[in-house]
């Protein structure tokens, strides 16, 4: 086997009240792609920026390809050899995507130079990118492809990718695995974090698994079953998604010709979507970012207003209703991004319900805020969702991914939707709260609601969905019934590869 | 070496203490303004500060600072709010001059009729001017998307030229032997708007401005629309995903900040400046642009930091007098409080770390 | 009625302070309020230059401060009181939109004395003065009827008040005096100190291709725009000596020193009455500053002839026959204008092609 590119040593990190990393001891050999598994809290981001010069550990050392390294910020770490994709970007929106990659670079070239630069690469491994264009109008997906490139460009010795692939679909996935195999046939260790089990088998040569900050095992992900990797993840049995006990009813939501204009100035104009939607019914909507996914969710939530007679629900016309008017009647949607859309960050969780609990729920009676009962609802969803939080006043934005976005969908799955919309209900979510929204959302659909799930994770949708269309250039493929769906006919209804070029293989 | 690191909330302590750190920084520097011109600094400071409360003549003085803060307060509140809302009106200042011109043309429309409903009158003059002052770059921004910074701040040498333009003619005064300025309406009793206890200084400018606080902390802090203007600052896509329309909420920030600016130009016309002249704007609605950031567009603390910018006037003032230091260095300390308090902000929304070298 | 108590405590309390001025060794305090800067070059200087007359005159026994840049309107009773509050017996408000802040105080300090420049309230502790500018425009004008090659001379005025309009007549009357082809050129630029807009109207005038520049306004920016050009103007306010000898040809200087010494001296020996002076050239309150050697020697002959024949009262400016713009007769032959009518005076006389905004 090659040598060791990258090796921690008894590596622990303490902050009040918690134990983060504890005597974390493993390494990455150059070649390989290593996995790093764990719940949220199990450690894995402590981890990688200790790696990353982010955070400096309590005890343990570090060592890269063979000279001790303990770097004191990002700027020496990428120095060194290491560069990282974040889960969250760092990017400025009104920049553009070369400036974005100029800024994060310690020496930049000339513009012109690098934009040829960000072409090449982004062909070279399949990720298709306009330098000029404005990060304000890119969708997650773009804006991750824009991360991707930033370390891409500084030929790093070892690559940290934290969940690369959670807004890619499969076929972009493949794609990306076909760049990281080349990278890592050239030499590069490549450490990479995802709560996606079966592309970790399909793809890791190793796998480490974090549970409570300990290394509880080191293995060969290829020779493991997902629920062997699961469970030692999560230390007992995965629940399984149930979805029995439904029964299509009559058609609670009718969408007809529907036509929205760009939500952002590069935006998918969404053009003659339609679709019915039935009571107790799921109805998974695929495609790659940036199609008109945002788009449809904000003609639905009402953010968006369209041409009469486009949203009908329950017989009932509210293409022209506000947000407001649409909860009220029962049709309510939880958006994509949960910091600064369906949550405001800097706010409590109390008054995040404020958001659109305050009608169904009677939290603002006479335009004045009840805080008690916003407080009380705000409980309910942290109880009823396993919410991990200090309680209803902690901020938003201080919860992890994974449980402010229990909190989003709870908050509108408690609001006994008639028609719940929503967008990437698991982007970036622990596979633990991953099942626990998706089982939340087909007991609504039990319960007789109608459910409407847009998202590019297609094993999600498969698990989900009654019915099945895809959402390709701001147009809908006819829903067809999941059951005996192929994964080509899928590839074919995805509208084949929007954008996407075989890798070049040099 | 050090470095910034951000904070994942700004911590209460900080929000409270950058204030007070910004105004002691600010006496510092002064003090070494002074001290370089020649001064005695803690005379300079002491005057400034000190003796408009305390000092030989603070039973003056003392009224007077509720004067100069009551149409501070009552602007930086309305403009507090949409600043909340992420919707920047700088033009407060034209939007006081219309508001002082619609009041005082009912009155001297009224003159010489006697009647309890002159007053009435004016203010709901008052409150209408300034709202369409402020209602202008509110569609202007809605229908176009112009800039409602510009747009409200342009509008503010339009007012001026139109206050020049009253005081010269429509509203020049008929016994003035054709010197500009309208008739002073303290001399007009139904449009006055007098002390209304006597060796207080309040006046209904003042009342109103006390009643603005408390009814700003209500609609910031205990209403829905109130939540519904955070969040709109806070993060505007949220605000509409909660039904909050953005060109409603511009028109309701910049109508509501605009209202109040033209009623404070109200009071002040019938009351303390008693006249349209052509130099009616006296730069209250730019002061307020100070204070509503100074109490951290909090309505008690709009109410702290506008008896705070009336006391560096009439302390200022006071150094003149006593001490002959320059008119311009009360500007300086205003200015210089602006610039501490954005430079002290860092640390609500940063803390300080030591970078050890490498 | 509530006024009226506050009255009475601010004039307790007045009492109180101003008790060691009745001591026998104590200065007589003085007081002034400049609308501008002291360092304005023009009006507000002339008048600091008056005050330092008379502790010039006067020494020991006198003791002056001032409070400059001044807001007209309620800053501008706030500054008064204050100045009566500190002991001041004297106190000089130099601007004519301090008038009814004059009034205001003066009724709260019985036992202190205000003159007030400019304005035409008076009461029995307040006197007015005024200075015939006019006068010296007769002169000027004479010299710039006499000196235009192109037969235009520009104005610039800063407000369409009868002050400014008087000297707009007089200098046009007296250049056609001499010059029956000269045209008038009027800019305004609203305002009587704004180096920008002064210098924009100077820069409007050349371009219209006036060769000689009256200026009514209080900045030397006119005189450097007219260097450029090669052409001539002349200073205001104060002698503007930096200009010598070309632009500046000459100037009209407020002299208030004399005035000033005068009245302190009366209030000192007690003979201080309240009256309204309107002083002129025979005052030495308007100087004509030094004509240089850019005007020929029979043309400055001429120009001093005229300013001493004025000065000794044989001849009136504004002297019949003289028509309104419109033709009307205003002045029959030998008739002179009335000070009532000069103190309101809003209309161009015949000639003059230009509209007097109102």
């Amino acid at each position: 086997m090659a040598d060791s590119v990258f090796r921690a040593e008894g590596l622990g990190k303490s902050y009040p009240g918690v134990r983060a990393n504890d005597d974390v001891s493993f390494e990455v050999r150059a070649g390989e792609i290593h996995a790093l598994l764990g719940e949220n809290g199990a450690g894995k981001s402590t981890l990688v920026k200790t790696f990353y010069g982010l955070v400096r550990p309590d005890e343990g050392r570090m060592v890269f390809e063979g000279q001790p390294y303990a770097p004191h910020d990002p700027r020496a770490a990428r120095a060194a050899g290491v560069a990282m994709v974040f889960q969250h970007f760092s990017l400025f929106d009104a920049l553009t995507v070369a400036e974005n990659i100029a800024l994060g670079m310690e020496d930049p070239p000339p513009r012109r130079d690098l934009s040829r630069r960000i072409a090449q690469v982004s062909r070279d491994y399949g990720l298709p990118l306009d330098p000029a264009r404005r990060v304000a109008n890119l969708s997650a997906g773009e804006r991750q492809r824009v991360e991707i490139l930033r370390c891409l460009l500084q030929n790093p010795r070892l690559l940290i990718m934290d969940e690369p692939t959670s807004v890619l679909t499969p076929q972009e996935a493949e794609l990306l695995f076909a760049t990281l195999r080349q990278l890592a046939d050239h030499g590069t260790a490549i450490l990479y974090i995802s709560h996606k089990l079966q592309e970790i088998r399909a793809h890791c040569d190793r796998a480490t698994i974090l549970r409570h900050g300990r290394v509880v095992a080191s293995l060969d992900p290829r020779e493991a079953t997902a629920g062997e990797l699961a469970s030692l993840m999560v230390g007992g049995t995965l629940r399984v998604v149930d979805r029995s006990g439904r029964a299509p009813g009559a058609v609670v939501l009718e969408v007809r010709g529907l036509a929205a204009r760009p939500v952002t100035r590069e935006g998918t104009t969404l053009s003659d979507v339609g679709f019915a939607l039935r009571a107790g019914e799921v109805l998974g909507i695929g495609g790659v970012a940036g199609n008109g996914q945002e788009e449809l969710l904000a003609a639905l939530s009402g953010e968006t207003l369209t041409p009469v007679g486009t949203v009908l629900m329950e017989g009932a016309d509210l293409s022209r209703a506000s947000p407001e008017a649409r909860r009220a009647a029962g049709l309510l949607a939880a958006p994509e991004d949960r910091l600064g859309h369906a949550a405001v960050p800097e706010m409590s969780l109390a008054e995040n319900t404020l958001l659109t609990g305050a009608t169904r729920h009677s939290l603002s009676p006479r335009g004045m805020v009840d805080r008690a009962a916003a407080t009380g609802f705000a409980e309910r969803i942290i109880e009823a969702f396993d919410v991990r939080t200090p309680g209803p006043q902690a901020a938003a934005g201080a919860l992890s991914g994974g449980n402010l976005q229990k909190f989003v969908i709870g908050r509108e799955v408690l609001g006994s939707p008639r028609v719940l919309v929503v967008n990437q209900p698991t982007w970036g979510v622990d596979a633990g709260a991953a099942a626990a929204i998706r089982q939340a959302l087909l007991d609504l659909a039990r319960g007789g609601a109608g459910v409407v799930v847009i998202s590019q994770d297609l094993d999600e949708l498969l698990e989900l969905s009654d019915r099945f269309a895809a959402l390709n250039e701001g147009r809908l493929s006819d829903p067809l019934p999941t059951e005996g769906l192929t994964l080509e006919r899928i590839g074919l209804m995805l509208g084949g590869a929007h954008g996407m070029e075989a890798a070049h293989v040099a | 070496m050090f470095r910034l690191e951000p904070r994942a909330s700004a911590p209460l302590l900080w929000q409270v203490a950058t204030p007070v750190m910004a105004v002691a920084a600010t006496m510092l520097a002064g003090g070494v303004l002074f001290a370089l011109m020649g001064h005695d600094p803690v005379a300079a400071i002491g005057t400034i500060f000190w003796d408009p409360l305390f000092g030989a003549a603070s039973g003056y003085s003392r009224p007077q600072l509720l004067v100069k803060a009551g149409p501070l307060i009552l602007i930086a509140c309305g403009l507090a709010i949409g600043f909340r809302a992420g919707i920047w009106n700088i033009g407060a200042e034209g939007q006081y001059i219309v508001g002082g011109i619609c009041g005082a043309a009912v009155a001297l429309a009224a003159h010489p009729a006697e009647g309890l409903w002159i007053f009435p009158a004016m203010v709901a003059a008052g409150l209408l001017g300034g709202w369409v002052w402020g209602m202008i770059p509110a569609l202007l921004k809605n229908w176009v998307g112009a800039s409602e910074i510009l747009v409200s701040l342009m509008l503010v040498y339009v007012a001026q030229r139109i206050a020049a333009w009253m005081a010269f003619g429509p509203m020049r005064n008929p016994e003035g032997f054709g010197m500009p300025g309208s008739r002073n309406l303290q001399h007009y009793p139904p449009a006055a708007n007098p002390e209304l206890i006597a060796g207080t200084g309040i006046h209904w400018g003042v009342v109103a401005a006390a009643v603005a606080v408390v009814a700003t902390w209500v609609l910031m802090s205990k209403s829905l629309r109130g939540f519904h203007i955070r969040v709109a600052g806070l993060a505007p896509r949220a605000a509409r995903f909660a039904g909050v329309s953005p060109g409603v909420m511009v028109a309701f920030c910049l109508g509501l900040s605009g209202a109040l600016a033209g009623v404070a130009g109200l009071f002040e016309v019938a009351g303390p400046a008693g006249q349209i002249t052509d130099s009616f704007g006296t730069g209250y609605g730019f002061t307020a642009i100070i204070v509503a950031f100074l109490g951290r567009l909090h309505p008690f603390g709009i109410l702290l930091a506008g008896l705070l910018l009336a006391l560096t006037y009439i302390g200022g003032e006071l150094a003149q007098l006593m001490l002959g230091l320059p008119a311009a260095s009360v500007q300086v300390f205003q200015g210089m409080l602006l610039f501490f308090l954005l430079a002290f902000d860092i640390l609500t929304r940063y803390r300080i770390r030591r970078r050890p070298r490498a | 009625m509530h006024r009226r108590t506050l009255l009475a405590s601010a004039t307790a309390l007045a009492a109180t302070l101003a008790m060691p001025a009745f001591a026998q060794d104590e200065p007589l305090k003085v007081g002034f309020i400049y609308v501008g800067p002291v360092g304005d070059g023009g009006w507000s200087y002339q008048h600091d230059q008056g005050r330092q007359a008379i502790e010039a005159e006067y020494g020991d026994r006198v003791q002056t401060t001032y409070i400059e840049s001044v807001p007209e309107g309620a800053d501008a009773e706030r500054a008064l009181t204050q100045l009566a509050l500190a002991g001041n017996k004297l106190i000089f408000a130099t601007s004519f939109g301090f008038m009814d802040a004059v009034i205001n105080t003066a009724a709260k300090f019985p036992d202190v004395r205000f003159e007030h420049a400019t304005g035409y309230t008076r009461a029995d502790n307040v006197a007015t003065y005024d200075a015939r500018f006019y006068e010296g425009r007769a002169v000027i004008g004479t010299i710039a009827g006499r000196m235009t090659k192109s037969n235009k001379i520009g104005y610039i005025g800063s407000f369409p008040i009868p002050e400014v309009v008087q000297g707009i007549n007089s200098s046009f009357i007296h250049a056609r005096k001499v010059n029956p082809d000269v045209e008038m050129r009027v800019v305004w630029a609203s305002s009587w100190f704004d180096p920008a807009k002064e210098a924009d109207a100077a820069a409007a005038l050349i371009a219209e291709g006036v060769d000689v520049i009256l200026q009514h306004t209080d900045s030397t920016a006119p005189q450097a725009k007219a260097q450029e050009a090669g052409i001539i103007a002349f200073g205001q306010a104060s002698d503007m000596a930096a200009f010598k000898p070309t632009p500046r040809v000459s100037s009209i200087i407020d002299n208030w020193a004399p005035y000033y010494v005068e009245r302190v001296g009366q209030v000192l020996d007690g003979t201080w009455e309240p009256h309204a002076v309107w002083l002129g050239i025979g005052d030495g309150a308007v100087e004509i500053g030094e004509i240089t050697e850019a005007v020929p020697p029979e043309v400055k002959a001429e120009a001093e002839a005229l300013r001493d024949r004025i000065g000794a009262g044989e001849y009136h400016p504004f002297t019949g026959p003289l028509n309104k713009q419109d033709g009307s007769v205003w002045l029959a032959e030998g008739e002179t204008a009335s000070d009532k009518d000069l103190a309101s005076m809003n209309f161009y006389v015949e000639g003059i092609t230009a509209q007097l905004p109102r």
